[in-house]
């Protein structure tokens, strides 16, 4: 009897001849997260099995698997033969004397000559003479599942761990993520890589108006989206000439308006130079005065048809924290370093801005579109790994 | 690129001798003072502990070794109280440690009483006086702001105790005054001291309760400290401690010191818009000032560009972007915002406060610019 991690996919199910396209890039991505942590990984069709770990790895290796993307749950879970007296020995492990019990068998192998239900009955009656214990078979308090494999050997296990759901991250392409400081734009990450989005992290600073703090927030906030998607790059973007620029010669009110559309002019450049092929970022209807309906409007019109993903859009911020505290992201959020749009800022931003005004604002400066190409040319490029 | 540091109310660089007589005792005096094999360690932590009395001016026996003064700090609001039903009594200019204490007591149901600073950041004895009554049982002040250099006289505060509240315990938190600002040891019946603002590493401290005192020990367990603090003696930090006492009172130049807070002072008293925090009496090692409509923060992001490293108050202050202190002082939020902090230490040279002077104006000048 070899204690094992069953895993099992969900969405992944629904494709068709596509199948093995998501497969590989799961596997891959399994392989990726467990890379460091001695083990075997046996991969059979719709449910693979990590095995050959220390005792000591169990936990380290259940807490990688629970963020990979592609995965629906794991059970960590006794691999025996089909035998009734191995699968009842590794059962009654789980079961304890003076509890209820119910042994819920499956059958994947439907040339195994007793039935599900037979398994159940069978298994449970031997621990019952075994162990002082009851069966209940509608509200038990122990369940212990035995789930015999066409591969000709059992799993028998207790709990079944949730795990991230989604898509494999990878298997829809890339989009470049708006990271700042914040609470919002981590989740719009994590989000767009549960569809499968590899991820290109994008960071506007504005040293020295922000700090070197500000930034260093934003990397550990970039490494925790590691753990969802792997490792990726992050390219941090100053922006602080051109605030200084807009600050001196444009209407205050547009600030905020005039820094949107910069930061829309500059990730639609670095999508094209990383082959991605979307913009995500972390706009929510309403929740600041630039995400009203006339400023997504004015900021998305620098990019044309480009398509812009803003998973976060109708959610209310309880939703948001609720998903960055479930990320791992909030605690970091919410330390109080300046991010760039804080710099300069108006007391009262336009929140019905137009594309006219805007671009006629834009005029007052002179060089914007050299500015950013010397923005993005000084960028600098950091690989965020796990 | 080398940066020129001016915070050393913050902490400061560990003296060389300091950090070697460390080592020595990490590597080869390494063993446990409990064990009856070790002699030669027990021998240095009791003369660091007399050598560090001497200093404050107390006895050997006075002196508990802590993890710093935070923990001292806490000992004393948390175990000073004799009378549990009395009331405590703080300034309004205390460090954290305090404070925050402080208000643990208050969430326990027991009365905290706050005592108002004048616009100087001293104590302002006449109100502080009409707070103490019969039920007062302990009273905290500090001794020199770690925001500001402002000192408080702690003899005064001590003969106002005596009139108004015989039987109530006074603890000061002295850190930013050893060896730094003379003050009257004998006043408090409670002092907290630091080594890492002298030279000295973090995690280590002392406690001197009054002879004759009996406080009851925070942390118990196996007895250190004539079981008073229990936990291994930090044996290192202790003979650190004690090696930086020595060092910085050999090293530190204080006419050099006073001439540079007078330099920084005239300097920034000189820019428009600039209020410099300070009065008549204050620590010559620290110096606080407000820039008003520009965010510190930024400000001290261009002097560190051009080499030097000051302070945004209190480093618990700038953690939490908020200066209790200051506006305790009366100081506007917008002055607050501006606050800058600079402060000295022995590595610190006229040529150096000339540079950091220079840095400051044409800083100032092209934020000014910037943010009009």
């Amino acid at each position: 009897m070899d204690e094992i991690i069953v895993l099992r996919y969900g969405e992944l199910y629904l494709k068709g001849k596509n199948r093995n396209f998501f497969e590989s890039r799961l596997i891959r991505n399994i392989k990726y997260r467990l890379r460091d942590i001695p083990c075997k990984l046996n991969f059979y069709r719709s449910r693979y099995e990590v095995c050959d770990f220390a005792n000591s790895d169990r936990n380290k290796i259940v807490n990688k698997l629970k963020t990979v993307f592609g995965l629906h749950s794991l059970s960590v879970a006794y691999r025996t033969e089909t035998d009734l007296d191995s699968i009842t020995d590794a059962a009654i492990k789980y079961v304890k004397p003076g509890k209820t019990f119910k042994i819920k068998a499956h059958r994947g192998d439907k040339r195994y000559p007793m039935t599900s239900v037979e398994i159940g009955r069978e298994v449970g009656g031997r621990i019952l003479s075994k162990i002082n214990c009851e069966v209940d078979l509608n509200d038990p308090e122990i369940v212990v599942n035995v789930d015999v494999r066409e591969t000709g050997c059992a799993y028998v296990y207790g709990d079944t761990v949730k795990c991230a759901g989604g898509m494999p991250v990878g298997t829809a392409g890339r989009g470049v993520l708006l990271l700042s400081g914040g609470i919002d734009s981590p989740v719009a990450g994590y989000m767009m890589m549960k569809r499968g989005l590899e991820i290109t992290a994008l960071h506007f600073y504005s040293y020295p108006y922000t700090s070197e703090l500000a930034r260093q927030k934003v990397i550990t906030l970039a490494k925790k989206l590691t753990e969802y998607g792997g490792k990726f790059k992050l390219i941090c973007v100053s922006t602080t000439a051109i605030q200084e620029k807009i600050h001196m010669n444009c209407t205050d009110s547009y600030m905020i308006t005039l820094l949107r559309r910069t930061m829309m002019k500059i990730a639609r450049k670095v999508a094209e130079e990383c082959e991605a092929g979307c913009i995500i970022n972390g706009e929510s209807l309403a929740q600041v005065a630039s995400q009203t309906l006339s400023g997504i409007t004015v900021s998305n019109e620098t990019v044309g048809g480009f398509p812009v993903f803003r998973p976060l859009i109708g959610m209310d911020k309880e939703e948001i924290i609720e998903i960055s505290q479930k990320i791992d992201t909030y605690e970091t959020s919410i330390l109080p370093y300046e991010d760039c749009c804080t710099v300069f800022l108006p007391d009262s931003p336009a929140t019905k801005p137009t594309i006219e005004r805007a671009i006629k604002e834009e005029q007052k400066i002179e060089n914007l579109d050299e500015m950013i190409e010397e923005a993005i040319k000084n960028r600098e490029v950091i690989m965020i790994e796990p | 690129m080398r940066k020129f540091y001016f915070d050393n109310a913050g902490t400061t660089k560990v003296f060389d001798e300091t950090a070697k007589e460390m080592m020595r005792i990490l590597t080869e005096d390494y063993y446990n003072p409990s064990a009856l094999y070790s002699q030669n360690i027990k021998v240095e932590i009791e003369s660091a502990r007399e050598y560090i009395a001497e200093q404050i001016g107390v006895s050997a026996s006075e002196i508990i070794f802590t993890s710093g003064a935070t923990e001292a700090d806490n000992w004393a609001l948390l175990c000073g109280q004799k009378n549990k039903n009395g009331n405590v009594v703080i300034s309004e200019g205390e460090h954290s440690a305090i404070y925050e204490t402080a208000g643990e007591l208050k969430s326990k149901g027991i009365e905290v009483r706050y005592a108002p600073l004048d616009k100087s950041g001293k104590l302002d004895y006449d109100k502080f006086a009409q707070l103490l009554d019969e039920n007062t049982s302990l009273v905290s002040v500090i001794c020199c702001s770690n925001e500001t250099g402002a000192v408080n006289d702690l003899t005064l505060i001590r003969e106002m105790i005596d009139d108004r509240c015989k039987r109530a315990l006074f603890h000061s938190d002295c850190v930013q005054a050893l060896c730094k600002v003379p003050f009257d040891n004998s006043a408090p019946d409670m002092m907290s001291f630091s080594a890492h603002k002298l030279g000295g590493p973090k995690g280590i401290g002392a406690f001197a309760i009054k002879k004759g005192l009996k406080i009851k020990p925070l942390i118990t367990g196996g007895g250190q400290e004539k079981n008073m603090r229990s936990g291994t003696e930090n044996c290192a930090g202790i003979v650190g401690f004690a090696s930086a006492i020595k060092c910085f009172n050999q090293k530190i130049d204080r006419a050099l010191v006073n001439k540079m807070k007078l330099l920084l002072k005239q300097t920034l008293c000189g820019i428009d818009g600039v209020n410099v925090h300070d009065a008549n009496g204050n620590s010559d090692f620290i110096l606080s000032a407000s820039v008003s409509g520009i965010k510190s923060e930024i400000l001290q992001h261009l002097l560190y560009d051009d080499g030097f490293v000051i302070g945004l108050g209190s480093a618990c202050s700038a953690r939490t972007g908020k200066n209790r202190v200051l506006k305790a002082m009366g100081v506007s939020e917008k002055e607050i915002e501006g606050n800058i902090r600079i402060s000295f230490g022995c590595d610190n040279t006229m040529e150096q406060a000339e540079m950091l002077c220079d840095s400051l104006v044409k800083n100032i000048k092209i934020l000014k610019e910037k943010l009009r």
